[in-house]
């Protein structure tokens, strides 16, 4: 796997890429904005023996999917070149400060603004549609931007949404689930008005909620790290003006009968059974992922059939033993796992873990949602936010996108507690 | 040195610096009861009481009131307490004042037990935890 980092120093909470930007929070409580496109441009006029590695790695991930990259990397002698230029890609990690100085108009942020949040710490951050939403200990809250094309982004006030401490945020059609602690789960729906006759409203619908993950049909709601519940969702067509995320739905009403995402898991897991043997567990929108108390770490494919029947296969990649998980987030390239002192990826083509990050970290955003973004994961360190950008090669070694990896045989049949 | 007393229920320490005395509990040693944690076994018994004198001394409560109960944590919570990964603890003051205070590694799935905004934020402002830590604590405790 290649793997390229560029540090940001600062003090910051939580950094979000959107729209070719980088938006932060800092530790003063501003926000700033720093235009990767204009960054990635710049690394290459001073590290040219790097072209294209910075703007692929750091602007323009969506070019490694293009039919035009794929011909490209069949041809053996490009793609070793490419190779190449991503080896000289400065080691361990390139600091932007390094360089930066040698332009007054690059080394600042597109846009500084100081934020008017006096709650005690800031704890997730996502943007959508052009909309900041903020957890913080006391509060969710958003803020409308604008990125223009070529003009420099405008941040509008923060708006207070709920008065409830918020740890983490999950937006997708058109609705944003707040999940804040022992107050609940929060879900605002509707919240871009791309139904109009559909009432924009706020919705409690659970008792507890440390986080969400989205399905294409509901979403799973975790009270706690080792306890999945299903609820599905009613969804009706959107309108598309204004509608930047290109959803085709909007969610218009969620069913609170909830059920035990447990109950699809091979095997007859018992639910108790899994929550008493369970550290943590994770979904995206088609992947599962437990690891048990033991450290064994196992992941799950999940599959909707035509009549909308849900089922959890097992994966392809074999388990693991890792020490305990404190979150995972996905990325095009494969899991990005943090567990209690280190960050790593599990790569999808290979089923090897790959450190990214020694040490803590105070925010780790993915972008799975993002056309530009997918390879790319934001780690909020003490030192600044390290974007790690992450390309497998091995998706580009042997046909069918793996090195023999995807065509094993499952290599287990279900939950080993 | 206070090597505490064996008695039916665990090992009981004499009174503390501030007077307060404490019982490492057998049930939290070995698995006699369902849903009770356990220490893991390199946390010794006077590491336990050690531990929860550091809480003690540092006032580690939940909050200022004179019934709030303590809570304990070691190298940032590097330092795995628990036998299933518990990296806090939690120190309950007794319900009767003279009876001797107990602590138990909690993890983060233990719900409705969670150390709470005052401490994390004594604990961050005083260099107990880190940003990183603090922000854990607030993503997965409830």
């Amino acid at each position: 796997m290649k793997i390229a980092k560029l540090l940001i120093p600062g003090r910051f909470e939580n950094a979000f890429a959107y729209m070719g930007r980088l938006i932060t929070v800092t530790e003063d409580r501003a926000m700033q904005i720093y235009n990767l496109e204009s960054i990635a441009n710049f690394i290459e006029t001073k590290y040219s023996v790097t072209l294209p590695t910075p703007t692929y790695m750091f602007s323009r991930n969506d070019w490694f999917s293009s039919p035009q990259f794929k011909t490209l990397m069949q041809n053996e002698a490009i793609a070793k070149d490419l190779y190449a230029a991503f080896d000289r890609f400065p080691q361990p990690f390139l600091d932007w400060t390094e360089i930066s100085h040698l332009d007054s108009k690059i080394s600042r942020p597109e846009l500084q603004k100081p934020l008017a949040i006096n709650d005690t710490a800031i704890l997730d951050m996502s943007v959508y549609n052009n909309r900041i939403y903020i957890g913080t200990t006391d509060s969710l809250l958003h803020l409308d931007v604008e990125i223009p094309q070529g003009a420099t982004a405008k941040v509008q006030e923060p708006q207070k949404r709920l008065e409830v401490g918020c740890v983490n945020i999950a937006v997708k059609y058109g609705a944003a689930n707040a999940s804040c602690g022992s107050d609940g789960l929060f879900t605002l729906i509707n919240d871009f008005s791309w139904r109009p006759e559909v009432v924009r409203r706020t919705e409690h619908i659970e008792s507890g909620s440390l986080r969400t993950g989205w399905l294409d049909y509901g979403f799973v709601n975790y009270p706690a790290l080792n306890e999945p519940y299903l609820f599905k969702f009613q969804s009706e067509k959107a309108r598309q003006n204004s509608n930047l995320e290109r959803e085709s739905r909007v969610l218009t009403e969620v069913n609170l009968d909830a059920e035990s995402f447990t109950d699809y898991l091979p095997g007859n897991v018992k639910e108790s059974d899994f929550v008493d043997n369970t550290q943590y567990s994770y979904n995206s929108n088609n992947s599962f992922f437990v690891r048990t108390n033991a450290g064994k770490f196992y992941s799950y494919k999940i599959k909707k059939s035509r009549d909308a029947s849900t089922s959890i296969l097992p994966n392809s990649i074999p388990e693991k033993s890792i020490s305990r998980i404190v979150s995972v987030n996905p990325t095009k390239v494969g899991p990005v796992i943090e567990t209690s002192n280190r960050i790593v990826i599990l790569s999808n083509e290979t089923g090897q873990l790959e450190v990214l990050h020694d040490g803590r970290a105070i925010a780790i955003k993915t972008f799975p949602q993002s056309k530009r973004f997918q390879h790319l994961v934001a780690i909020t360190i003490d030192e600044g936010v390290l974007l790690v950008s992450l390309f497998d090669e091995a998706a580009f070694t042997t046909p069918n996108g793996a090195n023999g990896f995807s065509n094993n045989s499952h290599q287990y049949a279900d939950l080993r507690f | 040195m206070n090597s505490g007393q064996a008695n039916s229920d665990g090992i009981l320490y004499s009174p503390n610096k501030s007077g307060k005395t404490y019982i490492s509990l057998n049930y939290h040693r070995s698995k006699t009861k369902k849903d009770k944690t356990l220490w893991m076994n390199n946390i010794s018994r006077i590491q336990e009481y050690e531990l929860f004198c550091t809480s003690d001394d540092n006032i580690w409560a939940t909050n200022n009131g004179p019934t709030a109960d303590y809570w304990g944590i070691l190298n940032k919570g590097d330092t795995e307490l628990g036998t299933e990964g518990e990296w806090l603890c939690k120190f309950e003051r007794p319900i009767n004042d003279p009876d001797p205070w107990h602590g138990y590694p909690v993890g983060e799935n233990t719900k409705g037990i969670t150390p709470g905004k005052y401490l994390v934020e004594f604990w961050f402002q005083t260099g107990v935890i880190d940003k990183a830590v603090q922000k854990r604590i607030y993503r997965s405790y409830r």
